[in-house]
């Protein structure tokens, strides 16, 4: 990663340095002080450059060598423009002009810029630069405050000359003189990981120390179904899987038998979860028999048990998860997807945050109790193997997940088109497609090996997988079927055959046209909106869809966060609002308000990305803060006040018409966006032919 | 970008306020102390009862202990206490386990009055003194605010450490600013709240009188003198004289000051004493050895009380003067040079010392007294490199001291997790700090001969014992059982006294040069 900035931020970075290391000594300085500040050599290069040319105390007049100096420039910068040649070799003149320019502006080390021309364009901006820092402190009074105004636009302009955004700049440091003047300067406060020069590798660890930190805090809390007999709740599933997986042999995981009483809890995920309850099952069968005895044990609970149950997500988080977002983000930052060096530089440990702290996966996995770590961190890893294109690794990690939850199939329309997409534009397009199918079937075949020894085993496994039997929706989902059948009763009007086949072409109606994009043109970016919409797509049309499930598009949502900042705070904060009444059943809401609380924070975290992205039109944002303030206040509704005896559960119908609404605007919005980034990408292509 | 990540002081610091409430939201669940059920009984003392029988009433066994500013604060924080549920203020405490809404609303009045910490440390980053070269940057504020040392304490083990040091951090800003009767009358209600802090109290008594009182002739030092006194004692009177009144002066300082106790707490607090009475088993060991009749004396250190008879078997006794006149010799330099040349930078250097003088020489210590001068360190943390060294290693020697407190095995990842991440924090928030540094102080930290490269910034010898506590505690989890099983309990918790011990005489010491130096 270190390599890598010095590669894309070069001069931006040095800059940058320089100008937060010299600020918050200049910052409330005054008069006598600062000069004793120099005198104590206090490293401040700004000020000790602006001292030769201002000795003692200064007035508008001290400031003519500026203005000087800004002719000089100028009268450079036509000798530039007029040998305005491409050259690819550096022009000394301009590079040693450029130095000296923004030694005067900022007294900052810039490296040298290869290009007569980006040199020219360097020095007009540094003209511009010392012309509006000279006339700003030449504006301002004796006051102390007015100096250090100049020497706070100093700053400014120095860095967005290095930046070289110069079209974007060319107002702003004018703006931003009387700024200083009226109210005291502020020093920046920074996060430390916003200090240019922070280790990669340990902000990374820090980050990631403190992701599980948080997930160790919300584990102390309670989990779902804790003391409801005699059901309880997915705790008690996955403990009885490892029960079952521990005791009985492979082919009995799946019927009904004695030992197995399907109707409780009976395994219904892929076989790669069942071994996955096993390994775990033998782990707790070390240190605490009792907890996974086979019958005798239904219902245990205990704080120990508690424990080791909660430690298995923990190390499960750990071991997969972890590793899949550092990798994401390393191969993100090595130039996987789009957008400039430098944005991606400046953002990435925003961006391993957002996957890493991602509230509703720690609330589901570390407070509910589920494995969703392993199966979204199998599908993290797949798509980190697609953009760094280890294609074939991806296919196994990503048929993994498949057979860890069923669930990820939500998936499969974004890879399935985006490999094909690449694999036909290659020489030899049969031959990758066979690559890939042979991993595919060799990772299916190597994890179902037990169940295929008959075609009897293998269906008995699928049907527990797909149980079309428990309706197309159950609780208060926010997806389609669910939401309109408060006006047409889609379970009493049809019978399960019907709707399967209507849910499976809406499904597949909504996809499509991310699926076609992706064919037609992948492209790494593209990959990652279509992810989020074909996982969306199922989760709105798709049969028998949880709350949970909502966990699937926050997953590309997060790993877009660069890109759509607001998309993927909204999106995660509708989607954890989806899950409320979960969240109230399962008394997890104290970890709710926590996590969402840090979330907000690390959203709006000092120096984080927030900001960026596209504007809102403000008729929008009405709309949208109307249905934030609903979302906000039923949340209180629903813990305050008794529904109506006739509508018990008006307050859930109505949280669910809210994030369905959303959720449907965000799905038009998303697919907008991926064909509107083919018809960019095509006209970028046009250009380039011309 | 630099004029994004530019945020107001306030803003980043109610940003690190909230992220750290969120937290103690996360930990409200976890284990709590006997001083849970102690701070329960003073909530519901202070609310039934007249302040007439605060200090007689004897219905519970946790009886109130601290001086009356304390009780005060109890009954601000019972007030709304009723709203909540009647049963939170009624006496006698029932001795069911407190209801969630209970527990809830204890954990909140720690949280809420963690409030004072904030204010105190945001005007202390923003401060504007004239003394001070550059401002504080912001992480030396999110050291306070996010110290795992003070999470664990306060709102997991249970205490009020967070109002307490946010009295201690604002009366030193006061100080710091110059504006000394301010700083002097905080500290006195800081003293009215936890005698504790009397250590103190000689640093702050020499300090004031040198650069508040002398100096500016007879007429006006005599007037600040007594405009001083006159603040400090309305402060003492407005927490005394009602027990005056009421004739239960005598009754108060026996509940303050209890006697009785032992040299050293039940778990050993990592000061000099440690050392001293391994010292005398040892000694006694050896000689035994030699053919010499050594009596092993009955009292055990355990057990934290103290009969007639001397508890050491070779050294002399250690009577609680002893300490007292060892604690005021340890800080006499500091003390003189406070004397001498009285300058409000280094106030909180000299308040941390005289603080750590009395943990490590202090009479039946707590280990949680460690707070007290590592909080204040932690604001000049960043004011060299020489002194990001020491607080890192000091920082995590005491998080580490504290970790006995929490036994149970559902808060082990926490209290491992909160160390762990706050040390990374350290670490990248110095090393990137001084890394950006290093083009002005490269030349004169590479003559020095410390290390300079940009991802280490501690010395090997420092980065060795820091392993050395990994060791300890691998030792003390999991080779200790095998090796001993339930043998020997007290061996880890002696192990960790002793080497937290030897960090935390290096801090003293430290301190001690540096004050020596400067």
């Amino acid at each position: 990663m270190g390599r890598l900035g010095r590669a894309h931020a070069g001069p931006y970075a040095a800059v940058q340095a320089h100008g937060l290391r010299c600020w918050p000594s200049t910052a409330r300085a005054n008069g006598p002080s600062c000069s004793a500040q120099i005198k104590a050599g206090v490293p401040c290069r700004a000020w000790a450059g602006y001292s030769k040319d201002v000795p003692g105390p200064a007035h508008s007049a001290s400031y003519a060598p500026m203005l000087r100096r800004a002719a000089r420039l100028k009268r450079r910068r036509r000798n530039l423009v007029q040998e305005d040649s491409p050259s690819s070799a550096p022009d000394p003149a301009a590079v040693a002009l450029e130095k000296d320019a923004l030694s005067g502006a900022g007294g900052a080390p810039v490296e040298p810029r290869s290009g007569g021309c980006a040199a020219r364009q360097a020095v007009d901006a540094s003209v511009r630069a010392v012309a509006a820092a000279a006339s700003a402190r030449a504006a301002c009074e004796d006051s102390s405050a007015g100096r250090l105004g100049g020497c706070r636009i100093s700053r400014y302009t120095s860095a967005s000359v290095a930046r070289g955004d110069f079209a974007n700049n060319q107002g702003e440091p004018m703006a931003k003189t009387k700024k200083p003047r009226s109210s005291a300067p502020d020093p920046p406060a920074h996060l430390p990981w916003h200090h240019p020069p922070a280790p990669p590798v340990s902000t990374a660890l820090l980050i990631s120390l403190a992701a599980l930190l948080l997930r160790v805090l919300v584990s102390v809390g309670p989990y779902s179904g804790q003391g409801v007999a005699p059901k309880f709740g997915d705790y008690e599933a996955q403990r009885h899987w490892m029960e079952l997986t521990l005791h009985l042999p492979s082919s009995d995981w799946y019927r009904n038998t004695s030992a197995n009483d399907l109707a409780y809890w009976g395994l219904d995920y892929p076989p790669l979860s069942a071994y996955q309850s096993r390994l775990h099952g033998l782990l707790l069968n070390a240190s605490l028999p009792d907890a996974v005895a086979l019958r005798s044990s239904r219902g245990f609970e205990s704080p120990e048990s508690k424990l080791l149950m909660r430690w298995t997500v923990l190390s499960s988080d750990l071991m997969v998860f972890f590793p899949a977002a550092l990798w994401f983000v390393w191969v993100y930052f090595k130039g996987g997807v789009g957008g400039t060096g430098e944005e991606r530089m400046a953002g990435w440990t925003w961006l391993l945050a957002s996957c890493l702290i991602n509230p509703c996966l720690v609330l589901i996995d570390h407070g509910h109790f589920q494995y969703n770590c392993i199966s979204l961190g199998l599908t993290l890893g797949a798509i980190a193997g697609v953009l760094s294109g280890n294609e074939l690794v991806a296919a196994a990690l990503f048929s993994l997940s498949i057979n860890h939850k069923q669930m990820s199939l939500y998936f499969a329309p974004a890879f399935f088109g985006h490999l094909l997409g690449k694999c036909i534009k290659r020489k030899y397009p049969i031959v990758e497609v066979m690559k890939l199918g042979f991993v595919v079937l060799g990772t299916f075949a190597f994890v179902w090996w037990p169940f295929l020894h008959s075609y009897e085993a293998a269906m008995q496994v699928i049907s527990r997988l797909a149980p079309f039997e428990r309706g197309i929706y159950e609780d208060y989902v926010a997806n389609f079927w669910c939401s309109t059948s408060v006006l047409i009763k889609w379970k009493r009007l049809f019978a399960i055959k019907p709707l399967k086949l209507m849910s499976l072409s809406a499904t597949i109606l909504a996809f499509l046209p991310s699926l076609v994009q992706q064919i037609r043109s992948p492209s790494n970016l593209g990959f990652l909106y279509s992810l989020l919409n074909s996982s969306i797509s199922f989760y709105l049309f798709s049969y028998q869809v949880h709350e949970k499930s909502i966990l699937l598009p926050l997953l590309p949502a997060s790993l877009l966060a660069l890109q759509e900042p607001h998309l993927y705070g909204w999106l995660m904060y509708f989607g954890l609002f989806s899950m409320y009444p979960l969240i109230c059943r399962d008394h997890l809401l104290l970890q709710y308000i926590a996590v969402l609380g840090l979330f907000v924070l690390i959203y709006y975290s000092p120096g984080g990305s927030s900001k960026k992205g596209m504007s809102i039109p403000s008729g929008a944002k009405a709309v949208l803060s109307l249905a934030l303030l609903c979302s906000l206040l039923l949340q209180v509704l629903y813990l305050q006040i008794e529904p109506p005896k006739r509508y018990p559960f008006l307050f859930d119908a109505l949280m669910m018409f809210i994030c369905f609404s959303q959720f449907v605007i965000l799905t038009l919005y998303t697919n907008y966006k991926q064909w509107m980034l083919n018809s960019h990408s095509r006209s970028v292509g046009r250009k380039k032919d011309l | 970008m630099a004029a994004a990540a530019a945020t107001s002081p306030a803003r980043a610091a109610a940003w690190a306020f909230a992220a750290a409430t969120c937290v103690k939201l996360l930990l409200v669940p976890t284990y709590r102390s006997t001083d849970f059920d102690v701070h329960r009984y003073w909530l519901a003392l202070t609310h039934a009862l007249p302040a007439r029988r605060w200090y007689t009433d004897a219905s519970s066994q946790w009886t109130l202990d601290y001086p009356p500013f304390f009780a005060y604060f109890s009954r601000l924080l019972a007030l709304p206490a009723p709203l909540v549920d009647a049963s939170l203020v009624s006496l006698p405490v029932p001795d069911a386990p407190p209801s969630f809404a209970y527990l809830l609303y204890l954990r909140l009045t720690v949280a809420f009055s963690d409030l004072l910490l904030l204010l105190a440390s945001v005007l202390l980053l923003a401060t504007d003194a004239l003394t001070r070269r550059r401002r504080r940057p912001f992480l030396s504020l999110a050291l306070v605010l996010w110290s795992p040392a003070l999470l664990a304490v306060d709102h997991v083990h249970f205490q009020y450490n967070g109002f307490l040091m946010g009295l201690l951090l604002l009366s030193l800003h006061f100080l710091e600013q110059g504006r000394d009767l301010a700083g002097g009358v905080v500290f006195a209600a800081l003293l009215c709240s936890k005698h504790l802090f009397l250590v103190a109290a000689p640093v702050y008594f020499v300090y004031l009188f040198r650069h508040y009182c002398c100096g500016r002739g007879v007429v006006r030092g005599l007037g600040r003198l007594v405009l001083m006194g006159a603040g400090v004692a309305a402060v003492f009177a407005a927490a005394f004289v009602p027990f005056l009144y009421y004739g239960q002066m005598q009754q108060l300082f026996n509940r303050l000051f209890p006697f009785g106790r032992g040299l050293c707490h039940a778990y050993w607090a990592p000061n000099f004493w440690v050392f001293y009475i391994l010292l005398d088993k040892i000694l006694a060991f050896l000689l035994r050895r030699l053919g010499f009749n050594i009596q092993i004396p009955e009292a055990s250190f355990t057990g934290g009380l103290v009969g007639n008879s001397s508890p050491f078997a070779v050294l002399p006794k250690v009577t609680p003067i002893t300490t007292f006149l060892l604690v005021i010799l340890a800080m006499s330099p500091c003390l003189m040079k406070a004397f001498s040349i009285p300058q409000p930078r280094h106030i909180i250097r000299w308040v941390s010392y005289a603080t750590t003088c009395g943990f490590m020489f202090g009479w039946h210590v707590h280990e949680k007294a460690s707070l007290h001068f590592t909080i204040p360190l932690a604001l000049i943390a960043m004011d060299s490199l020489e002194d990001a060294k020491h607080y890192f290693v000091l920082s995590i020697v005491s998080c580490y001291s504290l970790f006995p407190l929490l036994f149970e095995n559902q808060e082990y990842p926490i209290k491992v997790m909160l160390l762990l991440t706050y040390a990374t924090l350290m670490w990248v928030g110095f090393s990137s700090h001084f890394a950006a540094k290093s083009p002005q102080e490269g030349k004169k930290v590479n003559e020095s001969g410390s290390v300079v490269r940009k991802n280490s910034f501690i010395g090997w010898i420092s980065f060795s014992y820091l392993l050395g506590i990994v060791a300890i505690e691998l030792w003390s989890q999991v080779f200790h059982h095998y090796l001993f099983g339930s043998r020997f309990p007290f061996l880890p918790l002696i192990m960790v006294s002793l080497y937290c011990g030897v960090g935390m005489m290096y801090s003293w010491m430290w301190q001690l040069a540096w004050i020596v130096r400067h």
